[in-house]
């Protein structure tokens, strides 16, 4: 004996297995596409699939360059306090006056 | 008329020839697309864009595969990319209403999803139902369509998807399962 969990599962399947719709599709899609034909090909309006990967690519190009820019100021700074460290000059003073 | 000469004035620019193709399949194209989106609007727009690229790619049909076979593929093409840019979309929609409270004219680019002259019931349903089948994998998604919903064989199935007939039982198979766990979490969520 099914429950009616299994009921409902078993009727959402065989919704999901059906032909959903036999209807012919309205003429103004033949009307639409007749009148794409007609006309030049536009650039397409919307933001398409590979636009998103676009946009994600230059995303992830710019957070690598800041990265960069960061990495290597972290490293000069670095350098220089360890450069001053070795010739004993990070107490020096140099306000002469 | 065969297949080949009825895109070969297609390609000359016979507007006859193109509309006879039309209506006969027509309704072939809106029933896979249905298939993959259950509303009216999605798989109206992708019949548009199908018939555009027949028109577009009439040319380049050569006959290793029957015209059947040929528009099924770029269907299943097109229905595939339009998921994935509703995807993409939605996490684009995501994220901009994170920093924009109401960008409109991003809004507009997304489909209505709502469909006229079907009932409420049926609406419910398709909408049930397409929760449950964004969770497939693309592959046993298109699996699914073509032999449950269209009722290709195994066989006219592997050709469309250029793969063996054993590996597109396999699909189908994972996909009922898959679907019937989804459909049963979503059970589980309505009831709570």
């Amino acid at each position: 004996m099914k429950n009616e969990k299994e009921v409902w599962i078993e009727n959402m399947m065989a919704k999901a297995s059906t032909r959903g719709s036999n209807r012919e599709t309205k003429h103004e899609v033949l009307d639409k596409i007749l009148k794409s034909l007609d006309q030049p090909e536009p650039g397409s309006s919307l933001i398409t699939y590979n636009h998103f990967r676009l946009i994600g690519a230059a995303a992830l190009l710019i957070l690598a360059l800041n990265l960069g820019i960061i990495g290597s100021a972290i490293i000069q700074k670095s350098d220089s306090m360890g450069a001053r460290a070795t010739y004993g000059l990070e107490n020096f003073n140099l306000n002469l006056y | 008329m065969s297949e080949e000469r009825l895109l070969e004035k297609i390609t000359e620019g016979d507007r006859k020839s193109f509309t006879t193709l039309y209506d006969q399949f027509q309704l072939q194209v809106f029933r896979t697309a249905f298939g993959y989106f259950h509303n009216n609007t999605d798989a109206e727009e992708i019949v548009q864009d199908v018939f555009l690229e027949v028109h577009r790619s009439a040319s380049k049909f050569n006959n290793k595969s029957s015209l059947n076979t040929w528009l099924y593929r770029i269907t299943v093409n097109k229905c595939l990319d339009k998921l994935r840019y509703k995807r993409s979309a939605k996490r684009f929609f995501f994220l901009s209403a994170i920093f924009f409270e109401d960008d409109v004219s991003l809004k507009e680019t997304i489909p209505d999803n709502s469909d006229h002259g079907i009932d409420a019931d049926n609406k419910e349903s398709g909408l049930i139902i397409n929760k449950a089948m964004n969770k497939l994998p693309e592959s046993q998604r298109t699996a699914f369509v073509l032999t449950q919903i269209e009722d290709l064989s195994g066989k006219e199935a592997s050709e469309i998807m250029r793969t063996t007939e054993k590996a597109v039982e396999s699909l189908i198979q994972r996909a009922k399962a898959n679907l019937r766990k989804e459909l049963g979490k979503l059970y589980d969520n309505r009831r709570n």
